[in-house]
């Protein structure tokens, strides 16, 4: 049983390609980001499950329903989904109470009943006769939510919902309407540009590059077991140094590591910054270029030694305490949990 | 009937059907225009050559004398009032601003009716003259306003404020950069504007003079009140006196091909060239103030013509109708005005309507063909003399069909079509359809599907979209457009002439008569009827450059 799925779906603008086999399905009550940069398609994933977009081939079903196929198509207006938008859209002549009442079948006692649960639910209880103009920008996302969940569809689709706020009231509107989504229990997807926002929101991450998923798992799994180079470098900096399989192993300047389940020949390791590690030591490696503030933490830019073995520079990522000064020597070390072999790229 | 784009994209049937109705819609609009070059070529029984060896001459000789007077005063005045009042200081200038707008209220032929009362013999301005001389009548010579000199005298008071406007927008939008640039190289304020404030506005001021031309070629009201012999008279003449509808139809098609031209001098004009500045941050002007003489010269050379084309022409109606108060019909007077009004409003309800069906039928998005509905304004380019011409064509046609097939005949007139009031309407229609549709269909495009779509997610079919949702939001478009249909057809005289229905008169038709059989005092009253209503799109073009003084875009 799922929520929602797609199947081998393929669509194209004119000529350019967006969604290649492209296929992925949510269950219900779970929260899925679908993460990938700009123009990799999830946009339109999200449009061609609410019927607004229609594919050149390929399945979509929304429960039991098979909805887009070859000769079947649902449109929108006629499936259980809810899609909240980027810009929310909400209706600028209609006020709090009919926008979140727009989709409602419901009419008297029962549509006012509704109507007073989803501003409760969103938290603006009496402000139902404000208009769209006269919210500040998190109550215009509550009340777009609360809209799109009127209907109580079956899935939610959310398109960059957090994008049009600011940063600090972004973190705060995600965690209120994380915990709001899992109360509602309704399935979500979600589409979004930012790694780090996809990794807190979601059940499961979907994460996209060229039209297709190349990894779909728990936020652990793609932080500590990215399935190749690509979704590695999509959280953050990382350092990619070369090296060769041998019996399982590769030897670096910085140790061996384990390479399991790796036929012998040339291998790429990747370390994610926060998983670069540096000390004191008599035999240092690289040299601090730069060691920048980013509030919690700091980023570090690191020129290797000669005779270090190592041929570019490195960048790692430290508690702010343990910020080192501008032109020290460090030993450099890896986090195992945060490096990873993979076969070399051509 | 309401798909976005990507669906009609994708489930074709729907798309190409919605495209085939919007060209079904465009042939019925541009049916009338079709039919006059199709008439062209039918026998006229020898009055053709006839009109060739006698008329004809004269109708080409002095329309284009016509126009050539009345867009180089119109473009005189309204680019060197437009230059005056954005780069300049003097007192009252921004009242003069605005009140140099206030002439596009007055249609030609109202302006003409004024004009000829003020210059009459009897009228104030020779009494004047007589007064202060001791001269008899006979013992001076007084300019003879009802000649060419005097119809390029009223209607380039009546067209002068679109190139203004033009005009005004353009310098308005030229980056200050620019003009400073050229001072600073050396440049006096004069040289500037010659060199290159006026060669940035130039694509601009060439479209508003076309404009200028067009309106010229297609008035009716002046040229017949003052008796000329143009084209628009000529068919008009043509139709009723000889009623020869071949011929009066051989002249609209060459008058049409006169039209046709000027739009293609206008669209290669505008050519390639990109006159908007490149980039950088634009300021207001910087205006130079006037003192002393300079100062009052200003303010005398702006507040002329709203003396001439507004503030005198409707004192003398005011002077006329209160003399002839006692003479005035009230009743018929009333019933003018319904009749006005309700042809107006019948009009603008299915102008507005079907210009809103169009951008429907043409999808939520930008695209090529949208531009196929631009054809359209082609019926706004071509005179009223002409749309009436041809829908008596066609309507005929149809009559007479109707009466082979035995459906009429008998004890009535034989007509259905010619003479009723739907054809009245459709001639509304296929004039104005562009003045609608154009602004109606930036606010549509505007929308896009940025609310039919969640409206569609939200589970509303796309009919009921419309009225949930797309109507309410433009509802101040629909208000503007309805507004400024309603007016034009008020204000439209030669094709309510010839196709309305017997004993069916409205305030411009009703003036038009008293004012030929010489009756000026009592046309007074429906005159300022109608400028009391041209009004209106005055105020609301006030109420617009208040908000965005300088909106218009330069090419």
């Amino acid at each position: 049983m799922t929520a929602l799925s797609f199947s081998k779906v393929n669509h194209a603008f004119g000529r350019t390609p967006v969604l290649r086999d492209f296929s992925l399905s949510i269950e219900p009550g779970m929260i899925v980001a679908l993460l990938g940069a700009s123009g990799s398609g999830k946009t339109t994933a999200l449009r061609i499950a609410a019927g607004l977009e229609i594919p050149q081939s390929g399945e979509v079903r929304v429960g039991k329903n098979l909805v887009t196929a070859t000769g079947v198509f649902v449109p929108p207006e006629s499936r259980d989904v809810g899609l909240l938008f980027q810009d929310l859209a909400l209706f600028p002549h209609l006020d709090v109470d009919a926008n979140i009442a727009f989709g409602l079948a419901h009419s008297g006692a029962a549509r006012r009943k509704r109507i007073d649960e989803l501003l409760d639910l969103v938290g603006l209880p009496g402000m139902g006769r404000l208009y769209p103009h006269q919210l500040s920008g998190g109550q215009q996302q509550r009340v777009a939510l609360a809209r799109a969940l009127a209907p109580a569809p079956g899935v939610l689709l959310l398109d960059e919902p957090f994008s049009s706020l600011d940063v600090v009231l972004r973190q705060q509107v995600r965690r209120e309407m994380v915990d709001l989504l899992k109360s509602v229990g309704t399935a979500v997807l979600f589409v979004t540009h930012d790694p780090e926002e996809g990794l807190y929101v979601a059940d499961r991450v979907a994460v996209m590059a060229t039209g297709a998923v190349v990894q779909d798992a728990t936020p652990d799994e793609i932080w500590f077991a990215p399935a190749n180079r690509f979704v590695a470098g999509f959280f953050g900096d990382t350092n990619v140094l070369s090296g060769s399989v041998v019996s399982g192993v590769v030897r670096t300047p910085m140790g061996p590591i384990a390479a399991s389940g790796l036929a012998d020949g040339p291998a790429d390791i990747v370390i994610r910054a926060a998983g670069l590690l540096l000390g004191q030591g008599d035999a240092p490696q690289a040299m601090v270029r730069s060691a920048r503030m980013l509030g919690a933490s700091a980023q570090v830019e690191l020129d290797p030694l000669p005779g270090s073995g190592i041929d570019a520079p490195l960048v790692a990522r430290t508690p702010i305490g343990q910020k080192p000064e501008q032109g020290a020597k460090v030993t450099l070390a890896f986090d195992p949990r945060m490096t990873f072999v993979f076969p070399a790229q051509a | 009937m309401v798909v976005s784009p990507q669906m009609s994209g994708m489930s074709g049937r729907a798309g190409i059907t919605a495209w085939m109705g919007a060209c079904a819609l465009l042939v019925v609009i541009l049916a009338p225009v079709v039919a006059v070059l199709a008439f062209a070529n039918a026998d006229t029984a020898g009055l053709w050559q006839h009109l060739q060896a006698t008329v004809l001459p004269a109708y080409v000789a002095n329309s284009l004398l016509l126009v050539a007077g009345v867009v180089a005063t119109s473009a005189l005045t309204g680019v060197g009032l437009a230059w005056l009042v954005t780069m300049h200081a003097f007192p009252c200038r921004r009242l003069l601003e605005y009140a140099l707008i206030l002439p596009l209220a007055m249609p030609a032929y109202i302006l003409a009716y004024a004009w000829t009362d003020l210059l009459q013999v009897t009228g104030p301005v020779q009494q004047a003259l007589r007064e202060a001389t001791g001269w008899s009548v006979r013992d001076y010579w007084f300019p003879e306003i009802r000649s060419l000199g005097g119809a390029i005298f009223v209607l380039s008071l009546a067209l002068y404020p679109y190139l203004y406007l033009i005009a005004r927008a353009a310098f308005a939008e030229q980056s200050v950069t620019a003009m400073e640039a050229a001072r600073t190289m050396g440049l006096k304020r004069f040289a500037a504007f010659r060199r290159v404030a006026l060669p940035m506005a130039r694509p601009a001021i060439a479209a508003g003079a076309i404009l200028v031309g067009m309106e010229t070629l297609a008035d009716f009201g002046a040229v017949k009140y003052f008796d000329l012999e143009v084209f628009t008279t000529g068919i008009y003449r043509a139709w009723f006196a000889t009623g020869n509808p071949a011929a009066a139809a051989q002249l609209a098609s060459l008058l049409l091909g006169f039209v046709v031209a000027a739009i293609l001098v206008e669209q290669a004009s505008r050519g390639a060239r990109r006159y908007a500045p490149a980039s950088g941050a634009r300021r207001g002007p910087v205006r130079a103030g006037l003192t002393g003489t300079q100062a009052v010269l200003a303010l005398m050379a702006c507040a002329t013509p709203v003396l001439l084309g507004f503030v005198l022409p409707a004192v003398a109606l005011a002077a006329m109708a209160i003399d002839a108060r006692s003479e005035v019909d009230l009743a018929r007077l009333e019933g003018l005005a319904l009749n006005t009004a309700g042809l107006a409003m019948g009009a603008a309800g299915l102008v507005v309507s079907l210009s809103l069906v169009m951008s429907m039928l043409l999808g939520r998005s930008a695209s090529q063909t949208r531009h196929l509905a631009r054809i359209a304004e082609v019926g706004y380019a071509t005179p009223g003399v002409v749309i009436a011409i041809g829908l008596l064509v066609v309507a005929g046609a149809l009559d007479s069909q109707l009466r082979e097939a035995g459906i009429l005949g008998g004890e009535g007139p034989g007509l259905l079509f010619s003479g009723s009031i739907a054809i009245l309407l459709y001639a509304c229609l296929v004039r104005f359809f562009a003045v609608a549709h154009a602004p109606l269909d930036a606010a549509w495009l505007q929308m896009g599907t940025r609310y039919a779509e969640p409206a569609r997610t939200l589970g509303s079919r796309p009919a009921s979209i419309l009225f949930r949702i797309d109507l309410p939001l433009m509802k101040g478009s629909i208000a503007a457009a309805m507004a400024l249909v309603f007016v034009e057809v008020v204000k439209e005289l030669p094709a309510t002439m010839i196709l309305r229905p017997f004993n069916f008169d409205t305030l411009a038709t009703e003036a038009f008569q008293l004012a030929t059989t010489e009756r000026l005092d009592l046309a007074a009253v429906p005159a300022l009827a109608i400028a009391a209503v041209g009004l209106v799109p005055v105020i609301l073009l006030c109420l617009g450059l208040e908000r965005a003084p300088a909106k218009a875009a330069v090419s």
